[in-house]
């Protein structure tokens, strides 16, 4: 009855929402302490003196998030690049079992529907960082990061997703269309 | 078709709950603020120079017009008297 893929999506997007959100709200702590930066928690949430300091704590959270989504995109990429189940080599299968690690072997499905939560995570992160550096309320060299990581995860992404079509295509290369052999002997016309 | 009718409703709430999730985190970026009252002076502040009006919008009083005119005409007589030349 319930969407399979909506159902998995939403169950891999859980840990990704609370690591971010959890890890923005720290580093505003953690970086306005570390700078001496003082602040006030009130219930829309924290307001700072001054814009400066604002800019200076806004920039350096903002980079704590993309250091976060960057250390999740990567354990994705490393799992779909090196251990996806469909182009895993055997050595490197038996290792992990004998290590006892077998739960990296993951199959498509779910390495998709992860990459695309911390892909979309990674996109809609550059996006509003894109306004808020041209809103002047961040650096720009933030952005420019956020850009950079962005880009290159999809490209790493796309590069499984290319090893992911050329197994299907050998896959279906097993099958042979050929149908003259069973022509000849009358089985097919 | 009531069949189909759920399962259309139940798949959207599950879409607005996706969609719920991606947002919270990104939304998070909007939890800090400054003090837009506080005055700062810095370079960042707008240097606006005071500006002076230079034709009257009011009418000008005759005492004050007369009084204008007498000035006016004392400068003239002292800046086109010959000067004294000492010998």
């Amino acid at each position: 009855m319930l969407s399979k893929v909506l159902t998995k999506l939403i169950d891999k997007a859980i840990v990704p929402a609370i690591l971010l959100l959890s890890s923005r709200i720290v580093a505003i702590v953690v970086v306005a302490r570390y700078l001496n930066i003082t602040f006030q928690v009130e219930r829309t949430g924290f307001v700072f003196d001054s814009a400066a300091d604002y800019i200076k704590v806004n920039s350096y959270s903002a980079l704590v998030m993309v250091g976060i989504l960057l250390i999740g995109i990567f354990y994705i990429l490393i799992k779909a690049l090196a251990f996806h189940e469909s182009h895993i080599k055997p050595h490197l299968t038996s290792k992990l079992f004998s290590l006892r690690a077998h739960s990296l072997i993951q199959n498509s499905f779910d390495l998709y529907t992860q990459g695309a939560i911390w892909l979309s995570y990674a996109y809609l992160l550059l996006i509003v960082n894109g306004i808020m550096t041209l809103s002047n309320i961040m650096y720009r060299w933030v952005f420019y990061v956020t850009l950079g990581a962005t880009v290159l995860t999809t490209v790493l992404f796309i590069l499984d997703i290319e090893e992911e079509i050329k197994v299907t295509k050998n896959e279906n290369a097993e099958f042979d269309p050929d149908k003259k052999y069973l022509s000849e002997n009358g089985a097919v016309e | 078709m009531i069949k189909k009718l759920f399962k259309t409703i139940t798949n959207s709430a599950l879409l607005l709950v996706l969609l719920g999730m991606l947002i919270l985190p990104i939304g998070s970026m909007g939890i800090i603020r400054f003090n837009e009252n506080t005055a700062v002076l810095s370079a960042q502040d707008a240097n606006v120079p005071e500006t002076i009006e230079l034709t009257p919008t009011r009418p000008i009083p005759k005492e004050v017009e007369e009084v204008i005119l007498q000035m006016e005409k004392a400068y003239k007589e002292s800046s086109s008297a010959p000067t004294e030349i000492k010998p």
